[in-house]
């Protein structure tokens, strides 16, 4: 009798212990390092998810701006911050772009920081121009065995790798022509120089609306809503080739478990209410709703993929 | 399509009381974030967007672009009263602005400032209403090519901007080119002159290098000066301009207003094109060119109407064509997306009273700045009445918040008081930094374009001048190269003549 009425209180003292630590995290102010600067989608999405955290768990969520470097700068003060889990980052897909293409990183892509919520992902599509007639993948696959054709490509950067991972699922070079931003890619793509481009939903639906471009495949598993006409890469005949963006939170090594459960829950609830999902499409993105694991893995996979292509095609970040 | 009815639609729109407030709010705004160095349209938009929410879609663009325009005028009270030009597009108010303050006539500056703008803000959104849609083409024909020689017509351009030597001016440019170097290049991934500081891979701030050179640069320029001591300007003297002024400022702010215009259409770096181009024209063919860098009025009027020209114009391939010409811009699009509204051709005939409300409350933000800084010039001027020594500490401290809030590192506040340094030895050596910030602006579009048109053209050279837009911008460029040696020539010429007789 006094046995099992201490197991059951030692029982149920274990099943209250997670809860209680968890409910002590926050109890102070945390801060959401944004490493890009204002205006860009990280930081309209950050600054959403911070929104939403802070009414969540009824704590002020501070948003800091430090840009540069493609993000490294930001990353590496989350990097060397306190592993408390007081000090996140929000990052995206540019995070495993830049420890792909970095040689000397301010901190360890791999070691310093922990991927703990993936908040949202977007679609990207590709689109043709008008200066050779492009209908479709399988016709840019075809002329590209016996022509230039020309890519617009940002850098390093996941509109970049898009066009990369689609000419080696292909098995065709495409020649890179470089741009500061999508928008002026997608000028010469209207005006008849470039010939395809993969970019966010955002940046080609109102050419693809305008008719001006033609969208040939979405790199993505499903359709868009967007464009439901569009097929996807492997409906056009190239499965392999998908590769979707994505935001998320990542906090200092070394935070405790439950701390990083609570960051994961709270993510996941504050993008996935209905007025979340509305705001987040109509940024032509989707609500992600992944585990702990999961988006660890997740990045984990792409590091790999990305330094493989980056190897291959020679691309370089510093 | 009858422009008319399109405007009386876009009136009984933009008229509504409630969007004129928001019009108001907007334009206030914008004013005060353009006088205050470094928090530009940009980050102010990105911040207030999701307050926009609550608002309705037309009632919250309208808002949006006053503050857009609103800070283009904000950013050429600064560069008048303190030597420090808030944006890009204001760097050329500079050199004959600050010259007016110190003679006493800020208030006419700044009033010229604003009359121009106004007018070529009316002038702005009478071409976005009636030729949209067939200008909107013209942003695709501008490819690699016609880039390049137009930024070479620019930098040549760029010459005639400085009233001293001719060398110097070159060698401001190059300075200005290299300086534009620094960071990714986009097209090898390479770093250049980053010297293994991470804060150099995107490259250096503009407001970086106009707060030090231009702001700082000043301020140890004037403590050296044992002359001056109390306040920078004696007297105020006249607030408003007189007559004379007035007849002075017709002409040039026409001229700018249609330089503006055209440049505005194209995606990038218009407003400050149009700015520089204005300025380079008045050189050229103002009765009065002998007066610029001096103080003239033209080099206030003329530029400032082909920046807000060209900022009204930007607006034609984002509506029309749903492509952004500048990071404002894009944010711009971003909010009529998230409304609801897909930018492209048919948004004037789906959204006609969103389009056409925005076209008119355009016009009336431009009449709400008016009337807005009109009375504020008084006020504004006010400021250079302060002594010295709680004037410049001011001054720095505004600066070093503005170098400090572009992306927010102290490494930029370093930079900028480095830069200041070297704004200093540029001025003890007579090379004035207006050319070095456009070879600053526009090195990378030019060395950008250069290698996108060889890489298409794969190597040929004679793109340039087989392209018939390119090749009339680079016979225009040698024009101006020619026009610009020939005094020089004739002058040797004729002292080789005195000699020998």
């Amino acid at each position: 009798m006094k046995s099992s009425l201490s197991k059951l209180l030692l029982a149920s003292m274990v099943l209250a212990t997670s809860p209680v630590l968890a409910q002590q995290y926050p109890n102070k102010p945390v801060t959401l390092i944004i490493p890009f600067s204002a205006g860009a989608s990280n930081d309209i999405f950050g600054r959403f998810v911070a929104d939403g955290l802070s009414k969540l768990w009824k704590q002020s969520v501070l948003v800091e701006n430090r840009a540069g470097a493609g993000g490294a700068i930001g990353a590496a003060a989350v990097a060397k911050a306190r592993p408390d889990g007081y000090t996140m980052l929000f990052s995206s897909s540019s995070y495993t772009i830049n420890a792909a293409v970095q040689k000397s990183m301010p901190f360890d892509p791999l070691k310093d920081l922990k991927p703990v919520a993936m908040a949202m992902r977007g679609q990207m599509i590709g689109v043709t121009g008008s200066r050779i007639p492009l209908p479709d993948l399988k016709e840019v696959v075809r002329l590209a065995k016996t022509q230039k054709i020309f890519y617009g490509a940002l850098g390093a950067s996941s509109t970049t790798f898009a066009a990369e991972l689609f000419a080696s699922v292909a098995g065709v070079k495409l020649e890179a022509v470089n741009y500061k931003g999508g928008n002026e890619a997608m000028i010469d793509l209207l005006g008849g120089r470039l010939d395809i481009y993969f970019g966010t939903v955002t940046t080609v639906l109102p050419a693809v609306l305008n008719k001006s471009v033609t969208a040939v495949g979405v790199m993505s598993p499903t359709r868009t809503t967007a464009l439901p006409n569009v097929p996807t890469v492997a409906e056009a005949g190239f499965p392999g080739a998908e590769t979707d963006i994505w935001w998320g939170v990542f906090v200092t090594s070394g935070a405790p478990a439950d701390v990083l459960a609570k960051i994961n829950e709270g993510v996941n609830t504050v993008v996935n209410t209905p007025e979340a999902v509305a705001f987040i499409e109509k940024q032509a993105a989707l609500p992600a709703k992944m585990s702990i694991d999961e988006f660890s893995k997740t990045v984990l996979t792409e590091l790999g993929r990305w330094k493989e292509l980056a190897e291959k095609n020679n691309i370089t970040g510093d | 399509m009858d422009i008319f009815s399109n405007l009386a639609l876009g009136f009984s729109t933009a008229m509504s009381a409630q969007n004129l407030l928001y019009a108001l709010i907007g334009c206030t705004l914008g004013t005060l974030i353009g006088v205050l160095p470094g928090l530009g349209p940009l980050a102010t938009i990105s911040m207030l967007l999701p307050f926009t929410f609550a608002l309705d879609p037309t009632g919250a663009l309208i808002m949006l672009a006053a503050i857009y325009y609103g800070a283009q005028y904000g950013g050429s009270t600064t560069a008048i009263l303190v030597n420090l030009p808030g944006e890009t597009s204001s760097v050329i108010t500079v050199i004959d602005g600050y010259q007016m303050a110190r003679q006493g006539r800020a208030g006419v500056a700044i009033a010229t400032a604003a009359i121009g703008s106004f007018a070529a803000g009316c002038v702005g959104t009478i071409v976005l209403a009636a030729f949209a849609a067939p200008l909107a083409t013209v942003a695709f024909r501008f490819g690699g090519p016609e880039y390049f020689s137009l930024m070479v017509v620019g930098l040549v351009g760029a010459i005639s901007l400085s009233s001293g030597s001719v060398p110097k001016a070159v060698g401001m440019i190059f300075i200005g080119i290299l300086l534009g170097m620094v960071g990714t290049d986009i097209t090898s991934g390479a770093q250049r002159f980053n010297f293994n500081y991470p804060e150099l891979q995107e490259g250096i701030e503009f407001i970086v290098i106009a707060v030090g050179v231009f702001a700082f640069g000043e301020v140890i320029a004037s403590l050296g000066d044992n002359t001056v001591r109390e306040t920078s300007v004696k007297k105020i003297g006249q607030l408003m301009p007189n007559r004379e002024d007035f007849r002075r400022m017709v002409p040039p702010i026409i001229r700018g207003t249609a330089i503006g215009s055209l440049l505005g259409i194209l995606p990038g770096a218009g407003p400050v094109l149009g700015s520089f181009f204005a300025y380079g024209l008045e050189k050229k063919v103002s009765k009065y060119r002998h007066m610029l860098g001096k103080g003239a009025i033209e080099g206030v009027a003329g530029p400032e109407s082909a920046n807000n020209a060209a900022a009204q114009t930007a607006f034609i391939p984002t509506l029309a064509l749903g492509i952004p010409g500048s990071p404002t811009m894009a944010l711009m699009l971003a909010a009529m997306i998230m409304y609801n509204i897909q930018p492209g051709p048919q948004v004037m005939t789906k959204n006609p009273e969103i389009f056409w409300g925005m076209v008119v409350s355009m016009w009336i933000g431009n009449l709400m700045l008016l009337v807005l800084n009109l009375p504020l010039v008084g006020l504004w001027v006010k400021l250079l009445s302060i002594p010295y020594r709680a004037l410049f500490p001011a001054i720095l401290l505004f600066c070093c918040i503005g170098a400090y809030s572009a992306r927010f590192t102290s490494f930029d506040v370093f930079l900028a008081a480095g830069f200041g340094f070297v704004g200093y030895m540029f001025r003890k050596l007579e090379c004035e930094p207006a050319p070095l910030i456009l070879g600053f602006v526009l090195g990378p579009l030019l060395e950008e374009n250069f290698r996108r048109a060889l890489i298409f053209s794969q190597g040929d050279y004679s793109v340039f001048l087989t392209q018939p837009i390119s090749a009339g911008f680079l016979t225009l460029a040698a024009i101006l190269l020619i026009a610009a040696s020939l005094p020089k020539i004739r002058k040797s010429r004729d002292e080789v003549f005195a000699e020998a007789g």
